[in-house]
């Protein structure tokens, strides 16, 4: 056989929509940690409340102390969160996906697989097949090699967090998508915390796109006027299109009790 | 340099990867730590991971600050028992000097690969630290595969010698022509490929297919092999998966090869799309399908493997290791003893057949004993 293994999982035990803003994803992420340590596989999209979310090398930065709390004061709190990459926003139009297992695979095998997953499933969800690829993008807070892209400007993130378990490991794949948001807002935010925090990064509001500017020409079919309701769902589908589960069938229904998701695919334990 | 002192070095975690960001240690100098320790975290490409200690011992240096950006062996910090006096790490530290890693040599992961004519037929290989440096470990794939499948071995191996994996003929990036479907010319092969970059002796670790090239070498040219190590090896029995290789070579799509695939692993969840896209494709080039056909009815007729040169290999003199995946669907691990009374044998409980992969740490463990004691 050519090449190596690992990479996406093939089966997801549970996938909900939250239907309330966390106060942080960072509680849910450590739970969906701890149970993929136990061989539960499982899928959260999410909102949050207003935050500046930063991997954990932010912390060695000089001052870090004080631009966390220049940022607060600016109504944006600050969180050390466990996946790479830079600082990034949370709040109102932004969703996230979450997505945690366990693999019998060493130390980032199959890293890029699920990085290229994640950008193929937020495509297809976003109704940007052909459209949007996975590319670094100059500029764009959070910046990596696997960003979504559409004509050069950022409209989703990636990043990952790996730990050992057992003989494998542990994987939290995250991606932030950018539902609806004010490009020029945000990029002021992130730069004035870099600049507090003395860091050299800056970055451009024209690195950034959104769904609502993509499909601002009501491209994208979602259900009712809620935006991020839609695109959440839309996800929703996508992630349940690629999980090959084998277990007995259940309904299925979105976290938070806010309208119940059913499907045909009756294979799949939503929470 | 004091055998009793450990480097931490930044790993290379997959090809690609030619530095990391040093995110935060975990634990404090003067702490005692077991193997398999998590020590510091380190980021690359976005993804968060942590190092583990190889060896117990006390951190007694931290050499690397938190938040620094650093290449892969890269020293990060110093391992060592008490005994080693404060001066000693010191010394160690300051004279430490990180071994060359292709992406020193002015470029990322092209470097990675190289390309040498032997007999006619251009040979894809990685060549890691400088061949005259030590007596090199070449790594050599099994049926159907390519020197990627060493991707989480070379680096335990290359911790301390230099290291050489190949694509055999009519595999991976290597020219789709064989040299001959017999083992002889297989063999001949490989040691045409050694004298090609000028290398006399050489540490052979063979998976399945390599494995009995390995041992056939080592028939061929005992004082060329300085160790083996076989590891789900052919050439140690009668038989091999007729239905594996059969459906191997036939399976044209996704849907037909997934099953197939899943045959080499205890868990069959590692059998990604990837994995199953990379090897479509290289089965599609041209003469590949024609050349497998031909190896496989060259070697494993009727399922039956016709050369069995690993059986009493041990008795030549030469340190053998055999390692096998209890789990093995494709060469039962039961052959694990046929290499002599003298082979040193590790059978790994539930493991599949592509153990070095599936139990990477392990096997590495094992790997980097035989290395040193028969160095």
């Amino acid at each position: 056989m050519s090449g190596t293994a690992g990479g996406w999982p093939q089966r997801i035990d549970s996938i909900a929509i939250e239907s309330s803003p966390l106060d942080d994803g960072l509680a849910l992420e450590d739970e969906l940690l701890a149970r993929a340590a136990d061989g539960f596989s499982g899928a959260r999209i999410w909102r949050s409340r207003p935050l500046l979310v930063v991997s954990k090398k932010y912390r060695a930065l000089a001052d870090f102390d004080k631009a966390a709390a220049g940022s607060e004061r600016r109504g944006m709190p600050v969180r050390v969160r466990r996946s790479g990459g830079g600082a990034v926003p949370q709040g109102p139009g932004i969703l996230n996906l979450s997505v945690a297992w366990r693999t019998s695979a060493g130390a980032l095998a199959g890293s890029e697989d699920i990085y290229t997953t994640l950008c193929a499933l937020l495509a297809q969800a976003l109704g940007l097949r052909g459209t949007a690829t996975p590319s670094a993008v100059l500029g764009s807070f959070c910046d990596g090699r696997f960003n979504l892209a559409v004509g050069g400007r950022k409209i989703a993130g990636t990043a990952q967090f790996w730990r050992r378990a057992g003989d494998g490991h542990v994987v939290l794949a995250h991606a932030l998508v950018l539902a609806a948001i004010d490009p020029v807002a945000l990029t002021a935010v992130l730069n004035a915390f870099e600049a507090e925090a003395g860091s050299p990064r800056r970055y451009a509001a024209g690195a950034l796109t959104s769904v609502a500017v993509e499909h601002a020409t009501g491209t994208l079919a979602v259900a009712g006027d809620d935006l991020e309701r839609g695109v959440a769902e839309r996800i929703f589908d996508s992630l349940l299109s690629r999980s090959a589960n084998t277990v007995r069938p259940r309904e299925c229904l979105p976290a938070g009790g806010a309208g119940k998701k059913t499907t045909d695919r009756e294979d799949v334990t939503c929470i | 340099m004091s055998a009793t002192i450990t480097p931490i070095t930044m790993p290379k975690w997959g090809l690609s990867m030619s530095e990391g960001t040093v995110v935060a240690w975990l634990v404090d100098e003067g702490a005692e730590v077991r193997s398999g320790m998590p020590l510091l975290e380190v980021e690359t490409d976005k993804i968060n991971n942590e190092i583990e200690a190889a060896e117990a011992g006390i951190l007694r240096r931290k050499v690397a600050q938190e938040g620094a950006l650093l290449p892969v062996k890269a020293l990060l910090g110093v391992l060592a028992p008490a005994e080693v006096g404060d001066a000693e790490i010191d010394a160690y530290v300051a004279a430490y000097v990180a071994p060359a890693t292709e992406d020193d040599q002015g470029g990322a992961a092209a470097d990675a690969y190289q390309f040498v004519d032997v007999a006619g037929l251009r040979v894809r290989y990685a060549g890691r630290g400088d061949l005259r440096n030590g007596v090199p470990v070449l790594f050599i794939h099994g049926f159907g595969g390519d020197l990627d499948n060493w991707l989480f071995n070379i680096d335990a191996a290359g911790e301390f010698l230099p290291t050489l994996a190949l694509d055999l003929p009519a595999h991976g990036q290597s020219a789709v022509r064989l040299p001959g479907a017999t083992l002889a010319d297989l063999s001949a092969f490989v040691l045409a490929f050694l004298d090609a970059l000028g290398v006399d002796r050489v540490h052979l670790v063979g998976h399945s297919l390599g494995g009995t090239i390995a041992a056939s070498m080592a028939r061929a040219a005992a004082k060329r092999v300085a160790s083996l190590t076989l590891i789900a090896s052919a050439g140690l029995g009668d038989e091999i998966d007729a239905d594996y290789l059969g459906g191997f070579v036939a399976a044209s799509s996704r849907r037909e090869l997934k099953p197939v695939m899943e045959r080499l692993f205890a868990d069959a969840s590692l059998v990604s799309r990837q994995l199953l896209d990379d090897v479509l494709r290289f089965k599609r080039l041209d003469g590949v399908g024609a050349a497998l056909t031909d190896l496989a009815a060259g070697l494993f007729a009727g399922g039956r493997q016709s050369d069995q040169p690993g059986r009493g290999i041990a008795d030549s003199g030469i340190p053998v290791q055999v390692i096998w995946g209890s789990a093995d669907r494709i060469i039962p691990s039961r052959h694990a003893t046929a290499a002599g009374a003298a082979a040193k044998v590790h059978v790994l409980d539930g493991a599949g057949h592509m153990v070095q992969m599936e139990r990477a740490r392990e096997v590495n463990a094992l790997l980097v004993e035989h290395l040193r004691s028969s160095a």
